[in-house]
């Protein structure tokens, strides 16, 4: 197929304004919030209903183009990033929320409904979408799960997999299913499990059942300020160890206090080494005694003050201040590197002082931002890019930090995913036949590999290859459609 | 397949490798018996045995507690079981970071007992704890009635190693509470009914035991009464974490009389457990329960351990059925009545525990013969499997979508066709 048949083809689809095919509108989809690997792709179309979609991903079989989607490009690991070229499929016009079912707490979405938009929508129902990354202003509920994104409130509420009731995909084939109908519990092989997080590798979301959660019936959030990180780690762990549950329980360093002050004018002594956030909620009664508890724990393991915000707008604006956190670092340096990682909880305090000791080897500062509760640590490199030499110290620093949180038994990402950016790292937390497995769930999606090659696996290393790794041993000659792995697409035109 | 024994027993201990007719028989799989039954003792054992299976291609059937053979179609075929119970110890458990990673064959009974050491519990309530295992769970994602407080299987497991067919290891996951390192394998193995891979062992989040726990029983006169009170329930912020349905079968079943209950459970701060309690009594009254009775203690959870066990597969007489269905909450009333009605055709009496508010009905009805479940079966709505002895009905609800992807799932995993074959979803 040529260039102009393809592009006819995709029109008269979508219609000629939802093709994107001039150049520098193209640049604007070469990355997502990870700049390493841009690349442009070859052409972007903007579907606005399942069946388009299942007829563009058929229009992009014929032509041989790989397909990566996008919802709001806020990811922060290149999962959205055309590092092969080809078709990006963009959910932006898929922006409506179809189906609110109080009695049944579920809600019928499309991928590209903003994340902060769906829990505006609850919350005169008195709902909400529990996940709440801090792009939620930004990300779309299609990018939340194929990422299986986190937030804050992951600590007491799960992660996006855990509200994820049923997807409705369209497979790399053009076919379309629903995974399910909103019941909690399904039948056959759990296909919403695995296609949430598979960062889309395995098709593309256009329609969703999610849970809707009941908000509760009272909050509590408070900061507690602390000498150091150590002190207000050991809290962390202290906290969890002691069976609390807060609803989220967030950390902030020095240099993220000293960003975030000037910002939002929390007035925040500055000589505080670290904050700690503390949000409790559920029914009221005894909701007091407990925070009198922590808050005791808190001033029991060092803690400087400990400061209530009482009011409905004095938590918003302490909550505004953490998820806006990384914007304010654009006042410390040009760029940052965020390293999303994750320990056991327990592990925390070891951690942190090896993050420490990074930033004094690489010379680069480093803040942290992060969701302590859950051992989720998010060290920002400070750095300029524009300064090779930085650049590479920054790269070999979050390599180190990655590799202390596997020796201190953790894993690579802990919410934002694999993506591009750490591919590379997947042979350091799992061995071949881990990753075959993976290779060979991928390959039952997708056998062509057309959906968002190069992604996840580690580069160079085909999942074909990997999957074919799987039957080796096996006595071939009784295998069913046994193949030895496909070509991945080819870079299309 | 005298050469898959011998070929067993030259590679394993051989206290570890039966043939004889007791464990064959005790063993049998719907009342097929294996030519052979195993125990590896650890993880290269398990190994070792998926080796030899897949060389002798030798079908098999993973077994940990045997308490959930009865669950969907009888084998195909059947040469080896594979019993895990000698693997059945705590791996790694920091008791500060709530989270433990244990063996597959490790009964579920023994991991409440060790937790419980530490003031920590796994939040799952199955049947039959004390003989069910953590492997047999996962392969069968059972679920109990606090799921609706605590969630299910899904959403504590963190990691899993599996074993597969050829010997392979292959783990996902971590002992990490938040995780998108990869894809996420625990969904895969969870409720695969032991068809891709056999469960080595499984990492959990855990929580603090409670600090104050409280129950209430509500009786009504008619359902449409509890179930108003579940609809009221559910539109307000207080958080039981159990609300189980039961009608007057389930409550004869639980040595109990009356046409129907709502056993309702608190659990948390004691002052929350209190006012929830209160409130909860007040608004079941409203919508004019008879009695409201307070369970604590041991009294609550013995009552609790009986409502989770009503669904067990374990011991089925020769004319009895359990079905698992799955609907809409708003569509569970609905549901047990067309359960009671289409059983009442059927000459048979029925009991039902329903997760009213998760729409997860278990109904056990006797007696029934193959052709009256047969014909229940096809009246009932949302079903998800059927645990009988009688021959010839349907184990398993209608197919859904995308089964074509899971059978090419099977097939990278199984591409012998070795682990329970013929036992899942017919066409997987």
């Amino acid at each position: 197929m040529n260039r102009a048949d393809v592009l006819d083809d995709l029109r008269r689809v979508v219609g000629p304004r939802a093709v994107i095919d001039d150049a520098a509108t193209l640049l604007t989809y070469e990355a997502d919030g990870c700049v390493l690997d841009a690349h442009a792709p070859n052409v972007v179309v903007l579907p606005a209903t399942t069946e388009e979609t299942a007829e563009v991903v058929r229009i992009a079989n014929r032509a041989g183009m790989p397909i990566v989607p996008r919802g709001a490009g806020t990811g922060l690991s290149g999962g959205a990033t055309p590092i092969h070229g080809g078709m990006v499929i963009s959910t932006a016009r898929m922006e409506r929320v179809l189906e609110i079912d109080v009695r049944n707490r579920r809600v019928r979405v499309q991928p590209g409904v903003i994340n902060w938009e769906l829990s505006q929508r609850l919350a005169p129902y008195g709902y909400a979408f529990m996940p709440d990354p801090s792009s939620q202003k930004a990300c779309t509920i299609g990018g939340n799960i194929a990422n299986n994104s986190g937030g804050p409130h992951c600590l007491k509420y799960g992660m996006t997999t855990n509200h994820v009731l049923a997807l409705r995909v369209v497979l790399p084939d053009g076919s379309v299913i629903w995974t399910g109908d909103g019941r909690q519990d399904g039948i056959g092989y759990d296909l919403a499990g695995v296609l949430t997080g598979s960062e889309g590798t395995c098709g593309i979301i256009t329609e969703a059942w999610v849970r809707m959660t009941r908000l509760p019936e009272s909050l509590r959030v408070v900061l507690a300020l602390f000498p150091d990180i150590p002190s207000a780690s050991q809290t962390v762990s202290t906290v969890i160890a002691r069976g609390f549950l807060p609803a989220a329980l967030e950390m902030m360093d020095q240099l993220a206090i000293r960003a975030v002050n000037g910002m939002y004018r929390l007035g925040l002594p500055e000589s505080a080494g670290a904050a700690l956030l503390i949000e409790l909620d559920g029914v009221n009664d005894g909701l007091d005694d407990l925070l009198a508890e922590i808050t005791s724990i808190c001033r029991d393991l060092g803690a400087m003050d400990v400061r209530p915000a009482k009011t409905a707008a004095e938590q918003a604006q302490v909550w505004a201040a953490r998820k806006n956190a990384f914007g304010a670092m654009g006042r410390l340096a040009p760029t940052y590197y965020l390293v999303d990682t994750v320990v056991p909880r327990t592990r925390l305090p070891a951690t942190l002082a090896r993050v420490s000791e990074v930033s004094r080897e690489y010379r680069l500062p480093i803040a942290n931002v992060f969701h302590a509760g859950d051992g989720n640590l998010h060290p920002l490199i400070l750095f300029d890019r524009r300064d090779k030499n930085q650049l590479e110290r920054a790269l070999n620093a979050a390599t180190d930090i990655l590799r202390e949180s596997i020796n201190q038994g953790g894993v690579i990402s802990g919410e934002h995913g694999i993506g591009v950016e750490k591919r590379d790292y997947m042979d350091l937390l799992f061995t071949t036949d881990d990753l075959a497995a993976m290779a060979g769930l991928k390959r039952s999606f997708d056998p062509r590999e057309i959906f968002n090659p190069g992604k996840i696996f580690p580069k160079g290393v085909g999942c074909g290859e990997l999957a074919a790794l799987r039957r080796r041993g096996l006595p071939v000659t009784d295998l069913m459609g046994a193949d030895t792995g496909s070509a991945p697409a080819g870079t299309w035109l | 397949m005298t050469d898959l024994i011998n070929t067993l027993r030259s590679v394993l201990p051989p206290d570890s490798v039966q043939d004889d007719d007791a464990s064959l028989t005790a063993f049998s799989v719907q009342g097929i018996r294996p030519q052979c039954v195993v125990a590896p003792a650890t993880l290269g054992e398990l190994q070792t045995v998926m080796r030899v299976a897949a060389e002798q291609r030798a079908a098999l059937v993973p077994w940990g507690g045997g308490t959930q053979q009865w669950i969907g179609a009888p084998p195909a075929r059947l040469d080896l079981v594979v019993r895990t119970t000698r693997l059945d110890r705590v791996l790694a458990h920091t008791p500060d970071d709530l989270t433990i990673s244990v063996e597959a064959g490790m009964t579920l009974g023994a991991l409440r007992a060790h937790l419980k050491r530490h003031g920590q519990m796994l939040a799952l309530d199955p049947p039959l704890p004390d003989r069910a295992t953590i492997g047999g769970l996962i392969a069968t994602a059972a679920d109990g009635p606090r799921r609706l407080g605590y969630g299910t299987l899904r959403d504590v497991l963190i990691g899993i190693a599996v074993v597969e067919v050829g010997g392979r290891l292959s783990r996902g996951g971590g002992m990490v509470v938040k995780n998108v390192s990869g894809f996420d394998m625990m969904k895969l193995y969870l409720g695969s009914f032991g068809t891709l891979a056999v469960i080595a062992s499984a990492n959990f989040k855990l929580l603090p035991l409670p600090r104050a726990a409280g129950t209430i029983v509500c009786r009504f006169a008619e359902p449409k009464q509890a179930f108003a009170a579940l609809d009221e329930l559910d539109g307000t912020q207080l958080a039981p974490v159990a609300a189980e349905y039961l009608n007057s079968g389930a409550l004869t079943m639980l040595g109990q009389a009356g046409v129907c209950a709502l056993a309702l459970a608190a659990e948390g701060l004691p002052q929350a457990v209190e006012r929830q309690l209160r409130d909860m009594s007040a608004l079941v009254r409203r919508h004019g329960a008879q009695s409201v009775e307070r369970l604590d203690g041991d009294d609550a959870e013995a009552f609790w351990a009986g409502i989770a066990d009503l669904p067990q597969t374990a011991a089925l007489t020769a004319d009895e059925a359990v079905v698992k269905l799955s609907v809409l909450p708003a569509d569970v009333a609905d549901a047990v009545a067309r359960c009671e009605v289409s059983a009442a055709r059927a000459g048979a009496s029925a009991g039902i525990s329903a997760r009213a508010l998760n729409g997860v009905l278990y109904l056990r009805v006797r007696p029934v013969t193959s052709a009256s479940l047969t014909g229940m079966l096809s009246d009932l709505p949302g079903v998800q499997w059927v645990a009988t002895t009688l021959p010839d009905t349907p184990r398993w609800g209608a197919p859904p979508q995308g089964i074509e992807v899971m059978r090419r799932i099977r097939e990278e995993f199984d591409p012998l066709r070795l682990l329970n074959p013929g036992r899942f979803l017919p066409g997987i």
